[in-house]
Protein backbone atom coordinates (compact mmCIF):
# COMPACT_ATOMS: atom_id res chain seq x y z
CA UNK A 1 0.00 0.00 0.00
CA UNK A 2 1.57 3.26 -1.07
CA UNK A 3 0.07 6.83 -0.54
CA UNK A 4 -2.07 6.95 -2.95
CA UNK A 5 -3.70 4.07 -1.15
CA UNK A 6 -3.65 6.16 1.67
CA UNK A 7 -5.83 8.79 0.23
CA UNK A 8 -8.18 6.46 -1.26
CA UNK A 9 -8.65 4.76 2.08
CA UNK A 10 -9.45 7.98 4.42
CA UNK A 11 -8.12 11.05 2.25
CA UNK A 12 -4.85 11.14 4.13
CA UNK A 13 -1.36 11.46 2.69
CA UNK A 14 -0.33 12.89 -0.83
CA UNK A 15 -3.77 12.92 -3.27
CA UNK A 16 -4.00 11.56 -6.30
CA UNK A 17 -4.96 13.40 -8.85
CA UNK A 18 -6.67 10.62 -10.74
CA UNK A 19 -8.88 9.93 -7.67
CA UNK A 20 -9.81 14.05 -7.08
CA UNK A 21 -10.97 13.54 -10.51
CA UNK A 22 -13.31 10.93 -10.26
CA UNK A 23 -14.28 11.83 -6.77
CA UNK A 24 -15.70 15.55 -8.43
CA UNK A 25 -17.27 13.74 -11.40
CA UNK A 26 -19.06 10.97 -9.64
CA UNK A 27 -20.02 13.36 -7.02
CA UNK A 28 -22.89 14.91 -9.02
CA UNK A 29 -24.47 11.82 -8.36
CA UNK A 30 -23.97 11.51 -5.00
CA UNK A 31 -27.40 11.08 -3.11
CA UNK A 32 -29.08 14.69 -1.14
CA UNK A 33 -31.01 12.83 0.77
CA UNK A 34 -35.04 15.15 1.10
CA UNK A 35 -36.57 14.58 4.62
CA UNK A 36 -38.23 10.75 5.31
CA UNK A 37 -41.93 11.66 5.00
CA UNK A 38 -43.25 8.40 7.12
CA UNK A 39 -47.09 8.07 6.72
CA UNK A 40 -49.51 7.91 9.28
CA UNK A 41 -50.15 4.26 9.29
CA UNK A 42 -46.54 2.65 9.26
CA UNK A 43 -45.16 2.22 12.84
CA UNK A 44 -42.55 -0.35 13.68
CA UNK A 45 -44.20 -3.94 15.21
CA UNK A 46 -44.31 -5.27 18.19
CA UNK A 47 -41.36 -6.60 19.47
CA UNK A 48 -41.68 -10.36 20.76
CA UNK A 49 -39.96 -11.69 22.93
CA UNK A 50 -39.01 -15.11 21.40
CA UNK A 51 -36.63 -18.25 23.22
CA UNK A 52 -33.07 -17.24 22.70
CA UNK A 53 -31.54 -19.47 20.70
CA UNK A 54 -29.21 -22.28 21.70
CA UNK A 55 -26.09 -23.28 20.60
CA UNK A 56 -25.67 -26.61 19.89
CA UNK A 57 -22.76 -27.31 22.73
CA UNK A 58 -25.06 -25.36 25.26
CA UNK A 59 -27.82 -28.32 24.30
CA UNK A 60 -25.49 -31.19 24.39
CA UNK A 61 -24.50 -29.38 28.19
CA UNK A 62 -27.75 -28.63 29.58
CA UNK A 63 -28.77 -32.68 28.46
CA UNK A 64 -25.56 -33.89 30.35
CA UNK A 65 -26.57 -31.76 33.01
CA UNK A 66 -30.09 -33.03 33.21
CA UNK A 67 -28.58 -37.03 33.12
CA UNK A 68 -26.33 -36.03 35.66
CA UNK A 69 -29.31 -34.62 38.01
CA UNK A 70 -31.74 -37.78 36.76
CA UNK A 71 -28.89 -39.96 38.14
CA UNK A 72 -28.21 -38.19 40.73
CA UNK A 73 -31.75 -38.08 42.27
CA UNK A 74 -31.76 -42.15 41.24
CA UNK A 75 -28.76 -42.61 43.38
CA UNK A 76 -30.24 -41.03 46.66
CA UNK A 77 -33.45 -42.82 46.14
CA UNK A 78 -31.41 -45.82 46.58
CA UNK A 79 -29.24 -45.04 49.23
CA UNK A 80 -32.38 -43.87 51.00
CA UNK A 81 -33.57 -47.17 50.36
CA UNK A 82 -30.82 -49.13 51.71
CA UNK A 83 -30.35 -47.84 55.23
CA UNK A 84 -34.00 -49.12 55.94
CA UNK A 85 -33.46 -52.45 54.92
CA UNK A 86 -30.14 -52.95 57.03
CA UNK A 87 -31.62 -50.85 59.94
CA UNK A 88 -34.83 -53.83 60.07
CA UNK A 89 -32.70 -56.35 59.79
CA UNK A 90 -30.20 -55.86 62.44
CA UNK A 91 -33.27 -53.96 64.47
CA UNK A 92 -33.97 -57.25 67.29
CA UNK A 93 -37.79 -57.46 66.42
CA UNK A 94 -38.99 -57.65 70.35
CA UNK A 95 -40.93 -61.12 69.87
CA UNK A 96 -38.62 -63.98 68.47
CA UNK A 97 -40.08 -65.67 65.35
CA UNK A 98 -40.78 -69.44 67.07
CA UNK A 99 -42.33 -67.19 70.05
CA UNK A 100 -44.42 -65.41 67.86
CA UNK A 101 -45.80 -68.44 66.24
CA UNK A 102 -46.63 -70.15 69.42
CA UNK A 103 -47.93 -67.79 71.26
CA UNK A 104 -50.33 -66.12 68.07
CA UNK A 105 -50.89 -70.27 66.71
CA UNK A 106 -54.24 -70.68 68.21
CA UNK A 107 -55.37 -67.31 67.43
CA UNK A 108 -54.17 -67.99 64.24
CA UNK A 109 -56.04 -71.10 64.35
CA UNK A 110 -59.14 -69.93 65.13
CA UNK A 111 -59.27 -67.74 62.41
CA UNK A 112 -58.15 -70.08 60.09
CA UNK A 113 -61.43 -71.98 61.38
CA UNK A 114 -63.93 -69.42 61.02
CA UNK A 115 -62.50 -69.04 56.98
CA UNK A 116 -63.06 -72.72 56.08
CA UNK A 117 -66.50 -72.62 58.01
CA UNK A 118 -67.31 -69.52 56.22
CA UNK A 119 -66.58 -71.01 52.75
CA UNK A 120 -68.21 -74.44 53.59
CA UNK A 121 -71.40 -72.66 54.40
CA UNK A 122 -71.42 -69.48 52.04
CA UNK A 123 -69.42 -70.43 49.58
CA UNK A 124 -67.67 -67.23 50.46
CA UNK A 125 -64.32 -66.35 52.25
CA UNK A 126 -62.93 -63.38 53.37
CA UNK A 127 -61.92 -60.69 50.90
CA UNK A 128 -59.34 -61.89 48.56
CA UNK A 129 -55.99 -59.72 48.30
CA UNK A 130 -55.10 -58.98 45.02
CA UNK A 131 -52.10 -60.43 43.97
CA UNK A 132 -49.37 -57.26 44.18
CA UNK A 133 -46.23 -56.80 42.34
CA UNK A 134 -42.90 -57.57 43.66
CA UNK A 135 -41.56 -54.56 43.52
CA UNK A 136 -44.67 -52.52 44.98
CA UNK A 137 -44.94 -55.07 48.06
CA UNK A 138 -40.94 -54.82 48.99
CA UNK A 139 -41.51 -51.07 48.28
CA UNK A 140 -44.97 -51.26 50.60
CA UNK A 141 -42.90 -53.19 53.27
CA UNK A 142 -40.45 -50.58 53.06
CA UNK A 143 -42.74 -47.62 53.71
CA UNK A 144 -44.21 -49.82 56.12
CA UNK A 145 -40.35 -50.06 57.95
CA UNK A 146 -40.09 -46.49 57.26
CA UNK A 147 -43.81 -46.10 59.15
CA UNK A 148 -42.95 -47.70 62.03
CA UNK A 149 -39.40 -46.15 62.77
CA UNK A 150 -40.81 -43.06 62.04
CA UNK A 151 -44.22 -42.65 63.53
CA UNK A 152 -44.70 -45.06 66.76
CA UNK A 153 -48.55 -44.39 67.02
CA UNK A 154 -48.87 -46.19 64.03
CA UNK A 155 -46.39 -49.22 64.67
CA UNK A 156 -49.08 -50.63 66.90
CA UNK A 157 -51.17 -51.41 64.32
CA UNK A 158 -49.14 -52.11 61.97
CA UNK A 159 -47.30 -54.48 63.93
CA UNK A 160 -50.48 -56.10 64.80
CA UNK A 161 -51.29 -56.37 61.48
CA UNK A 162 -47.98 -57.81 60.23
CA UNK A 163 -47.89 -60.36 63.44
CA UNK A 164 -51.15 -62.01 62.49
CA UNK A 165 -50.60 -62.25 58.82
CA UNK A 166 -47.04 -64.00 60.38
CA UNK A 167 -48.66 -66.59 62.67
CA UNK A 168 -50.87 -67.37 60.09
CA UNK A 169 -48.40 -67.85 57.48
CA UNK A 170 -46.53 -69.86 59.94
CA UNK A 171 -49.46 -72.18 60.84
CA UNK A 172 -49.79 -72.67 57.34
CA UNK A 173 -46.58 -73.83 56.35
CA UNK A 174 -46.84 -76.42 59.69
CA UNK A 175 -49.82 -77.85 58.40
CA UNK A 176 -48.43 -78.04 55.00
CA UNK A 177 -45.74 -79.58 56.25
CA UNK A 178 -47.08 -81.99 58.47
CA UNK A 179 -49.29 -83.22 55.74
CA UNK A 180 -46.31 -83.71 53.33
CA UNK A 181 -44.49 -85.61 56.13
CA UNK A 182 -47.78 -87.88 56.24
CA UNK A 183 -47.59 -88.24 52.64
CA UNK A 184 -43.98 -89.51 52.66
CA UNK A 185 -44.81 -91.83 55.27
CA UNK A 186 -47.45 -93.49 53.36
CA UNK A 187 -45.67 -93.76 50.40
CA UNK A 188 -42.77 -94.94 51.72
CA UNK A 189 -44.34 -97.53 53.92
CA UNK A 190 -45.29 -99.90 50.75
CA UNK A 191 -41.95 -99.64 49.42
CA UNK A 192 -40.39 -101.14 52.69
CA UNK A 193 -42.74 -103.97 51.98
CA UNK A 194 -41.95 -104.27 48.41
CA UNK A 195 -38.53 -104.24 49.10
CA UNK A 196 -38.89 -106.68 52.21
CA UNK A 197 -40.53 -109.32 49.18
CA UNK A 198 -38.30 -108.60 46.55
CA UNK A 199 -35.45 -109.55 49.29
CA UNK A 200 -37.40 -112.66 50.38
CA UNK A 201 -37.69 -113.60 46.53
CA UNK A 202 -34.04 -113.05 46.22
CA UNK A 203 -33.22 -115.18 49.14
CA UNK B 1 -9.77 -15.42 -7.24
CA UNK B 2 -10.08 -11.70 -5.82
CA UNK B 3 -12.13 -13.31 -3.17
CA UNK B 4 -8.86 -15.75 -2.31
CA UNK B 5 -6.96 -12.61 -2.62
CA UNK B 6 -8.71 -10.35 -0.03
CA UNK B 7 -9.68 -13.19 2.17
CA UNK B 8 -5.45 -13.60 2.33
CA UNK B 9 -5.54 -9.76 2.49
CA UNK B 10 -8.63 -10.02 5.55
CA UNK B 11 -5.52 -12.10 7.69
CA UNK B 12 -3.14 -9.32 7.83
CA UNK B 13 -5.50 -6.60 9.50
CA UNK B 14 -2.94 -3.82 11.12
CA UNK B 15 -3.30 -1.77 13.79
CA UNK B 16 -5.03 1.34 11.84
CA UNK B 17 -8.22 -1.50 11.24
CA UNK B 18 -8.56 -2.59 14.66
CA UNK B 19 -8.91 1.32 15.50
CA UNK B 20 -11.53 1.26 12.83
CA UNK B 21 -12.84 -1.84 14.34
CA UNK B 22 -13.23 -0.20 18.14
CA UNK B 23 -15.16 2.84 17.17
CA UNK B 24 -17.09 0.86 15.01
CA UNK B 25 -18.25 -0.52 17.90
CA UNK B 26 -18.58 2.60 19.94
CA UNK B 27 -20.65 4.33 17.22
CA UNK B 28 -22.70 1.30 16.80
CA UNK B 29 -23.71 1.46 20.57
CA UNK B 30 -25.08 4.57 19.68
CA UNK B 31 -26.96 3.44 17.25
CA UNK B 32 -28.61 1.08 19.59
CA UNK B 33 -29.75 3.41 21.33
CA UNK B 34 -31.56 5.07 18.55
CA UNK B 35 -33.37 1.94 17.11
CA UNK B 36 -34.85 1.47 20.64
CA UNK B 37 -35.71 4.92 20.56
CA UNK B 38 -37.68 4.25 17.47
CA UNK B 39 -38.99 0.91 18.26
CA UNK B 40 -40.33 2.77 21.55
CA UNK B 41 -42.58 4.88 19.36
CA UNK B 42 -40.11 7.88 18.86
CA UNK B 43 -40.16 9.30 14.97
CA UNK B 44 -37.62 11.57 15.18
CA UNK B 45 -34.55 8.95 15.97
CA UNK B 46 -35.32 7.13 12.86
CA UNK B 47 -34.91 10.45 10.52
CA UNK B 48 -31.55 10.48 12.44
CA UNK B 49 -30.97 6.86 11.13
CA UNK B 50 -32.09 7.80 7.62
CA UNK B 51 -29.52 10.42 7.58
CA UNK B 52 -26.69 8.25 8.79
CA UNK B 53 -27.39 5.39 6.31
CA UNK B 54 -29.35 6.73 3.43
CA UNK B 55 -25.67 7.09 1.46
CA UNK B 56 -25.31 3.49 2.38
CA UNK B 57 -28.45 2.46 0.44
CA UNK B 58 -28.35 4.84 -2.54
CA UNK B 59 -24.53 3.84 -2.63
CA UNK B 60 -25.63 0.24 -2.95
CA UNK B 61 -28.89 1.00 -5.09
CA UNK B 62 -26.49 2.97 -7.71
CA UNK B 63 -24.40 0.27 -7.81
CA UNK B 64 -27.23 -2.06 -9.46
CA UNK B 65 -29.67 0.10 -10.68
CA UNK B 66 -30.63 3.34 -13.07
CA UNK B 67 -30.13 6.58 -10.83
CA UNK B 68 -33.27 7.79 -11.30
CA UNK B 69 -34.95 4.08 -9.96
CA UNK B 70 -32.37 4.27 -6.94
CA UNK B 71 -33.55 7.37 -5.57
CA UNK B 72 -37.39 6.25 -5.54
CA UNK B 73 -35.98 2.94 -3.93
CA UNK B 74 -33.90 4.86 -1.09
CA UNK B 75 -37.35 6.08 0.38
CA UNK B 76 -39.29 2.82 -0.01
CA UNK B 77 -36.29 0.81 1.21
CA UNK B 78 -36.30 3.08 5.10
CA UNK B 79 -40.10 2.68 5.50
CA UNK B 80 -40.31 -1.07 4.91
CA UNK B 81 -36.99 -1.21 7.36
CA UNK B 82 -39.40 0.74 9.50
CA UNK B 83 -42.48 -1.57 9.40
CA UNK B 84 -39.49 -3.89 9.98
CA UNK B 85 -37.67 -2.69 12.74
CA UNK B 86 -38.89 -5.24 15.38
CA UNK B 87 -37.27 -8.23 13.14
CA UNK B 88 -34.06 -7.04 13.78
CA UNK B 89 -32.19 -9.57 16.29
CA UNK B 90 -28.80 -7.10 17.02
CA UNK B 91 -29.16 -3.76 16.95
CA UNK B 92 -25.74 -2.75 16.37
CA UNK B 93 -26.12 -4.18 12.95
CA UNK B 94 -28.79 -1.83 11.68
CA UNK B 95 -26.35 -1.41 8.68
CA UNK B 96 -25.25 -4.52 6.87
CA UNK B 97 -29.13 -5.17 7.67
CA UNK B 98 -30.60 -2.57 5.67
CA UNK B 99 -27.45 -2.77 2.86
CA UNK B 100 -29.23 -6.37 2.48
CA UNK B 101 -32.60 -5.17 2.17
CA UNK B 102 -31.47 -2.58 -0.44
CA UNK B 103 -29.12 -5.14 -2.23
CA UNK B 104 -32.67 -7.73 -2.35
CA UNK B 105 -34.66 -4.82 -3.55
CA UNK B 106 -32.10 -4.62 -6.32
CA UNK B 107 -32.14 -8.40 -7.39
CA UNK B 108 -36.31 -7.61 -7.15
CA UNK B 109 -36.16 -4.80 -9.58
CA UNK B 110 -34.14 -6.71 -12.26
CA UNK B 111 -36.39 -9.83 -11.90
CA UNK B 112 -39.26 -6.95 -12.80
CA UNK B 113 -37.94 -5.15 -15.25
CA UNK B 114 -36.51 -8.14 -17.08
CA UNK B 115 -38.63 -8.10 -20.06
CA UNK B 116 -39.05 -4.43 -20.23
CA UNK B 117 -36.25 -2.25 -22.40
CA UNK B 118 -33.90 -0.69 -20.09
CA UNK B 119 -33.31 3.01 -20.91
CA UNK B 120 -30.79 4.65 -18.80
CA UNK B 121 -31.80 7.84 -17.14
CA UNK B 122 -28.15 8.86 -16.88
CA UNK B 123 -27.90 8.91 -20.87
CA UNK B 124 -30.27 11.64 -20.96
CA UNK B 125 -28.81 14.44 -19.27
CA UNK B 126 -27.62 17.11 -21.41
CA UNK B 127 -24.80 17.99 -18.98
CA UNK B 128 -21.19 16.77 -19.91
CA UNK B 129 -20.60 16.31 -16.46
CA UNK B 130 -23.41 14.09 -15.55
CA UNK B 131 -22.95 12.14 -19.09
CA UNK B 132 -19.27 11.47 -17.97
CA UNK B 133 -20.19 10.25 -14.37
CA UNK B 134 -22.99 8.06 -15.64
CA UNK B 135 -20.28 6.61 -18.19
CA UNK B 136 -17.85 6.37 -15.55
CA UNK B 137 -21.05 4.11 -13.42
CA UNK B 138 -21.49 2.03 -16.42
CA UNK B 139 -17.75 0.97 -15.78
CA UNK B 140 -18.02 0.45 -12.04
CA UNK B 141 -20.87 -1.26 -12.60
CA UNK B 142 -19.62 -3.98 -14.76
CA UNK B 143 -16.80 -4.69 -12.23
CA UNK B 144 -17.18 -7.33 -9.30
CA UNK B 145 -19.94 -6.82 -7.03
CA UNK B 146 -17.81 -6.33 -3.95
CA UNK B 147 -15.53 -3.95 -5.43
CA UNK B 148 -18.62 -1.64 -7.32
CA UNK B 149 -20.44 -1.16 -4.26
CA UNK B 150 -17.18 -0.07 -2.42
CA UNK B 151 -16.04 2.33 -4.87
CA UNK B 152 -19.47 3.76 -5.40
CA UNK B 153 -19.53 4.49 -1.88
CA UNK B 154 -15.80 6.28 -1.86
CA UNK B 155 -16.26 7.73 -5.25
CA UNK B 156 -20.03 9.04 -5.40
CA UNK B 157 -21.10 8.63 -1.86
CA UNK B 158 -17.81 10.51 -0.46
CA UNK B 159 -17.55 7.96 2.73
CA UNK B 160 -13.75 7.13 3.79
CA UNK B 161 -13.05 3.35 4.10
CA UNK B 162 -13.50 3.40 8.00
CA UNK B 163 -17.13 5.11 7.31
CA UNK B 164 -17.80 2.31 4.71
CA UNK B 165 -16.56 -0.23 6.84
CA UNK B 166 -18.71 1.06 9.76
CA UNK B 167 -21.77 1.36 7.97
CA UNK B 168 -21.44 -2.15 5.82
CA UNK B 169 -20.40 -4.27 8.60
CA UNK B 170 -17.39 -5.18 6.24
CA UNK B 171 -13.78 -5.44 8.27
CA UNK B 172 -11.97 -2.40 7.83
CA UNK B 173 -8.84 -4.68 5.76
CA UNK B 174 -11.66 -6.45 3.63
CA UNK B 175 -12.90 -2.42 2.55
CA UNK B 176 -9.48 -1.24 2.31
CA UNK B 177 -8.58 -4.51 -0.52
CA UNK B 178 -11.70 -3.77 -1.93
CA UNK B 179 -10.88 0.07 -2.73
CA UNK B 180 -7.89 -0.75 -4.11
CA UNK B 181 -8.55 -4.14 -6.14
CA UNK B 182 -11.70 -2.08 -7.63
CA UNK B 183 -9.67 1.17 -8.53
CA UNK B 184 -7.15 -1.03 -10.14
CA UNK B 185 -9.75 -2.34 -12.25
CA UNK B 186 -11.47 0.66 -12.92
CA UNK B 187 -7.99 2.99 -13.98
CA UNK B 188 -7.41 -0.26 -16.43
CA UNK B 189 -10.60 0.26 -17.80
CA UNK B 190 -11.04 3.69 -18.43
CA UNK B 191 -7.48 3.53 -19.45
CA UNK B 192 -8.62 0.97 -21.96
CA UNK B 193 -11.51 3.13 -22.85
CA UNK B 194 -9.54 6.02 -23.56
CA UNK B 195 -6.89 4.55 -25.36
CA UNK B 196 -9.77 2.97 -28.04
Amino acid sequence: MNMNDDYLWDRTGEPDPEIQELEQVLGTLRYEAPPLEIPAGVEPGKRTVSFPRMSPAWAVAAAIALIVMGLGIWLGMQRRDTPDRTHSITTPSPISNTDQATVKAPEAVQQMKDSTSAIATNGTGPKATPLRHPQTTRAGSNRRRNLAVGNPALAGNELREAEASKAQLMLALRVASSKLNLALKKAQAPNQGNQSQNQHRVG
Amino acid sequence: MYELEATADLLLMNGQAKTALKQRSDDAMSEAGLIEAVLAGDRDKYGRLYGLYSPLVHGILLARVPRSEAEDLVQDIFLHALKKLHTLRDLNAFGPWIGMIARNRAMDFHRRSRETVEVSDDLKSSDSTENKAAEILEIIRSLPDAYRETLVLRLVEGMTGPEIALRTGLTAASVRVNLHRGMKLLREKLSFKEGM
